[in-house]
């Protein structure tokens, strides 16, 4: 079959066969469009951590006794709730982090490689003790975590250089260097200092401080307000203060439910009942989080398939009606011998013919739509899988609205040809 | 060439069955022009229904052009169609969206003929109805008879066996009539076989046999005419 | 005549009830989904505090690093040092003025009506109420003398009432909070604006904090900030004094400047300042002061996020499309129609008159599918709002007003109009009588 003859009849009914034309443009442009800002979302709901975040759930403590006010209290109760903790059935391993995957935020700070002289790059830094990367389920893949005399020691020290002031030279940087080993992510230690192993090198801050990294871990991610998500540098501390309380880290046996953290919450109060406490599952956190970008998401592809579906209806009706008008001229084909399958054919010709020039169109309109509406939201470009992608659906769309249409076409008898208006 | 014998078509409803053909048998020749005539009713329509292939009967036996067509598929009805018989229509039937030489082209196109070919054959036919010059016209700028004159070189186009026409001049004047009649009759002389189906006297006239119809039978040749002529003012009122 | 071709709508309507079905359907949900989305979007980018917000500023220095700028887009931290802020309040250049930031702290029911609770508990000045037309259902804000001296006012959400009085009128009583004890000044009716305007530094669209103390309590109380906290140069000096004495920025500034020329003099007020602190060795970039309207400053922080404006431009696309739809539907019917428009025409209907009521006929599908849309788009916000609650924590940050009816009922009426009038031009053209010698 040639297309020819059904290009130049369609000219005699530009409006109706320019509605289909630009129905599918305008569907193809905004699904392709919709999916694209989809896509981008779930790419940002679904990056992995790299942490076990189903089993994880944040338990804060967080004291309104003064008694807690006391350093050495803070630090007894802390060691005995790690204990509690610990000694819970159904929980795996506890840690004292002020690290939370998936809370959207959290702290950061600038270093660089000792001496590099360059420019301090931004990462997140967090509190870690012997456990921390056990109980986020994130091994050390290269060099070692830390022990509990380090975390113990580095406390001690943090605390003496926090409670006065550091004597500093005319340059405004310390006399005194502080020295501590860190553990820092893969891609934090490429940042710093390039390809190849950063273990046993030496990050300095703004104060000329002094990081030796001893561990490397591979897996983390945690979304941050900043673009530096992949970054991070923990530090051995322990994590308490009257006025933010202690956070840990549970990781739980999988499968483990609310009793558990009933259980970890009678459990502590029964101990020290001078606090409240706070303790939420991880994915609750990442819900929370990610809320709005997984309703925009979901939104947007009820809109996307509803679009599709309007499309579909719009053909099905425009189709019926060239079915309907033209029934004299089917039955005349059919009288001239044409097959029922010829008329199939002329119908379902006719259509992805219209489709295709509605997509051709279309992927205008995408790239259109594309440069002005989303220009401002990072990554959600349109590509061009995902519009061949758009292209198939409408393709298909259109050949399944046009198939009820054209079949009842094939009915229409030859013998209609004889009748006389 | 088309050999009818005891055809019987009975359309259906919930309520009635209407007898259309009733033991309806014919024999036309191949190379005869036959006129068929009869009143509103007497079958006509139907008998071309069936003789078209455009629609299938309940008994009988038809034999077109040496075979047996009575039993056949959709698709072979639509290739015989296609192949060996050719339409006029009262209402010419054109294609409104398609112009001149896209109608002529349509059967051909069917038939799977290759391009040169098709486009030889329509300009011949279309030279042989004398609207070459109107090729790219669309119907509804020429006039009924050119459309009519269309209409058969579409038929031309296709070199059928067997021409069936219904009511070819029903549409056209008394000119134009005569021109399209003419046009038939220069086809007959060539070989074509042409069973037209009429009311009019004047174009039966330039037949050469009548048949007529009466409730879905022919009728003997020998009876009064007086009942045709009964019915003819009548229809021709249309 | 109007009320004729109404009728004749009606009646073609309910002729082929599958086929107005369809095109009443195709519109409504096209009006429904583009309100909806108009809807959210309106919830961010509205003007939440109209009347007030031209003269509402918000304030930022550029205290930051001389080596590079803050890593945020504007280039400048969103927040203040305690030094800096404490410097500007002895302006009076602003006709009010507020410092505030939230922080987390434990307030105290009476035992017997439950634990201790930590709250979000924001302090500010008592200009905050006024400069942000704080509804009172009891009592009202503190006065400025209690700025001045520090003292343990507060003023409760309805929320946190409901909880230590039980709804009653609580003014005059006591509450404690953190160290010492509060006396309550007012108790806020329910203020749930769908954006925080006054702190958009974390969730824009979290709810009000349910207690307001004076800002002036934060040295005595020694409240470390529960916000964000921007730093570039370690502290010198340890302790809540060093943070005092810090570059950390974490506290919001807002000034009520009425006119542009109070707006220069206070711009050239921070000029001088910044100029002046630069003598110290403070200020190290280049001097840098920005006085940014309220809606400006909502704007520039993304409150509404390009996500949803994508949305919504998609919405009225999709309306768009609906609109095709529509008129494909009713053209294929209209012509459908043409011989009982040939007989309209040759009983002497003139063209205007044909397309008049077919116009009409358009028009009352696009009403109804845009009353149909209007319900449509009030029970999907009902199930995102309940949806939400799981995400965002609340689920009155979208609210469908008058305004949003009015405009689905514009929107329909437009989409009915666009719809319509080709098919209307079209079967208006139909010669009469055409027909008739062919029935």
């Amino acid at each position: 079959m040639e297309l020819g003859p059904i290009l130049r009849a369609m000219k005699r009914s530009k409006v109706r066969f320019g509605l289909i034309v630009l129905e599918v443009a305008l569907t193809l442009a905004i699904v392709a469009n919709c999916v694209a800002l989809i896509r981008e979302a779930h790419a940002k709901i679904n990056h992995p951590s790299g942490f076990d975040d189903a089993n994880l759930i944040r338990v804060s403590s967080i004291p309104f006794e003064a008694a807690f006010k006391e350093d050495g209290y803070l630090d007894n109760t802390l060691r005995s709730d790690l204990e509690l903790l610990a000694s819970t059935p159904g929980v795996r391993t506890v840690s004292n982090t002020n690290f939370l995957p998936w809370a959207g935020g959290g702290s950061s700070d600038e270093m660089r490689a000792q001496g590099s002289k360059g420019e301090l790059l931004r990462t997140q830094v967090y509190n870690a003790d012997e456990r921390t990367f056990e109980a986020l389920g994130t091994p050390v893949t290269e060099g070692r975590g830390f022990t509990r005399d380090e975390v113990q020691d580095a406390t001690l020290r943090f605390r003496a250089l926090g409670s006065s002031t550091r004597a500093r030279g005319a340059d405004g940087q310390p006399v005194e260097k502080f020295a501590v080993d860190v553990v820092i992510s893969r891609a934090y230690g490429r940042l710093a200092f390039g390809e190849g192993s950063p273990l046993g090198k030496v990050l300095e801050d703004s104060d000329g401080d002094e990081y030796r990294v001893i561990g490397v871990i591979d897996a983390f991610y945690n979304p941050y307000g900043w673009p530096i998500h992949d970054y991070v540098v923990f530090y051995p501390t322990w994590a308490r203060s009257f006025d933010f309380g202690s956070p840990f880290l549970v990781r739980a046996e999988p499968g483990q439910g609310d009793t558990l953290i009933k259980a970890m919450e009678q459990q502590l109060l029964a101990a020290n009942n001078g606090r409240n406490l706070r303790i939420m599952r991880v994915p609750t956190v990442k819900n929370q989080t990610m809320g709005a970008q997984r309703i925009t998401a979901t939104l947007m592809a009820w809109v996307a398939v509803l679009l599709v579906l309007v499309t579909a209806v719009g053909i099905v009706g425009l189709t019926s009606f060239s079915v309907t008008e033209r029934t004299r001229q089917i039955g005349t084909r059919r009288a001239l011998g044409a097959r029922r399958r010829d008329v199939l054919r002329h119908f379902l010709a006719e259509n992805w013919l219209l489709t295709t020039m509605g997509i051709v169109l279309g992927t205008l309109l995408a790239f259109g739509i594309n440069v002005a509406l989303v220009s401002g939201i990072e990554g959600a470009k349109l590509r061009w899988p995902l519009l061949a992608g758009g292209v198939l659906l409408l393709w298909a769309t259109g050949l399944l609205a046009t198939l009820a249409p054209a079949f009842r076409a094939t009915r229409i008898s030859p013998a209609i040809a004889t009748r006389n208006v | 060439m088309l050999l009818m014998e005891s055809i019987r078509k009975v359309y259906r409803t919930e309520l009635v069955a209407t007898h259309a053909l009733e033991d309806l048998s014919l024999h036309v020749r191949a190379g005869e022009f036959v006129a068929v005539m009869g009143p509103s009713g007497s079958g006509k329509t139907t008998f071309l229904n069936v003789a078209g292939l455009l629609d299938t009967f309940d008994a009988g036996s038809y034999r077109l052009d040496g075979e047996d067509v009575s039993r056949l598929g959709d698709d072979e009805m639509s290739s015989i169609r296609n192949r060996k018989i050719g339409f006029v229509f009262q209402s010419f039937n054109l294609i409104p969206d398609l112009d001149v030489f896209d109608n002529v082209d349509v059967p051909l196109r069917y038939r799977g003929l290759p391009g040169p070919e098709r486009k030889r054959r329509i300009e011949s036919a279309l030279e042989l109805v004398g609207l070459l010059s109107r090729a790219r016209h669309l119907p509804s700028q020429l006039s009924g008879g050119q459309q009519q004159r269309v209409a058969i070189a579409r038929v031309l186009a296709g070199d059928p066996r067997l021409i069936l026409a219904d009511e070819p001049t029903g549409n056209l004047d008394s000119m134009m009539t005569r021109e399209i009649m003419d046009l038939l009759e220069e086809i007959n002389e060539r070989g074509t076989t042409i069973v037209m189906v009429t009311h009019s006297a004047e174009c039966a006239a330039r037949a050469q046999r009548q048949i007529h119809l009466l409730d879905g039978k022919v009728v003997d040749l020998d009876a009064p005419p007086t009942l045709l002529r009964a019915d003819v003012p009548a229809e021709a009122a249309r | 005549m109007l009320g004729y071709n109404l009728r004749i709508a009606l009646k073609s309507l309910r002729r082929n009830l599958g086929l107005t079905a369809l095109t009443v359907g195709g519109i409504a949900l096209g009006i429904g989904v583009a309100t909806l989305f108009s809807t959210i979007r309106h919830a961010l980018a509205k003007d939440p505090i109209p009347g007030k917000s031209a003269v509402l500023h918000y304030v930022r220095l550029d205290n930051w690093d001389p080596a590079k700028p803050h890593p945020n887009p504007a280039g400048i931290p969103p927040q203040l040092t305690y030094m800096d802020v404490a410097a500007l309040l002895r302006s009076d250049i602003p006709v009010r003025q507020t410092p505030t930031f939230k922080a987390n702290l434990y307030v105290f029911p009476d035992p017997s009506k439950g634990r201790p609770q930590r709250t979000l508990v924001r302090l500010c000045a008592s200009d905050f109420f006024t400069m942000f037309e704080t509804p009172f259902r009891y009592g009202a804000g503190w006065d400025r003398r209690a700025d001045a001296q520090a003292e343990a006012v507060v003023v409760l959400g309805e929320e946190t009432n409901d909880l230590l009085f039980g709804g009653a009128d609580s003014v005059g009583r006591t509450v404690r909070i953190a160290d010492r004890d509060f006396r309550v000044a007012g108790v806020l009716d329910r203020w749930r604006p769908s954006v925080k305007f006054y702190d958009i530094t974390q969730n824009p669209v979290d709810v009000p904090e349910q207690v307001f103390i004076p800002f002036s309590l934060l040295r005595p109380m020694q409240v470390r900030s529960s916000g964000n906290r921007d730093g570039w140069k370690s502290q010198a000096a340890p302790g809540f004094e060093g943070l005092l004495a810090s570059e950390s920025t974490w506290i919001q500034m807002w000034v009520e400047l009425p006119d542009a020329q109070a707006r220069r003099r206070y711009v050239d007020y921070l000029t001088a300042y910044v100029s002046e602190e630069k003598k110290t060795g403070r200020f190290p970039r280049p001097l840098r002061v920005e006085v940014t309207p309220l809606m400006a400053w909502l704007r520039e922080q993304k409150v509404t996020p390009p996500e949803i404006t994508a949305m919504m431009v998609v919405s009225l696309l999709f309306l768009a499309v609906c609109a095709l739809n529509l008129m494909g539907l009713l053209l294929a019917k209209f012509l459908a129609r043409a011989p009982e428009i040939g007989v309209r025409r040759a009983l002497g209907a003139s063209r205007k008159a044909i397309f008049l009521q077919h116009v009409v006929e358009c028009e009352t599908v696009a009403v109804i599918g845009g009353a149909l849309g209007i319900g449509l788009s009030v029970l999907a916000l009902l199930g995102i709002n309940g949806w939400a609650k799981t995400m965002i924590n609340r689920s009155d940050l979208v609210q469908f007003d008058l305004s949003m009816a009015f405009l689905a009922v514009a929107l329909s009426l437009v989409a009915g109009l666009v719809a319509g009038l080709y098919p209307a031009w079209r079967v208006c053209r139909i010669p009469p009588a055409v027909h008739l010698k062919l029935q």
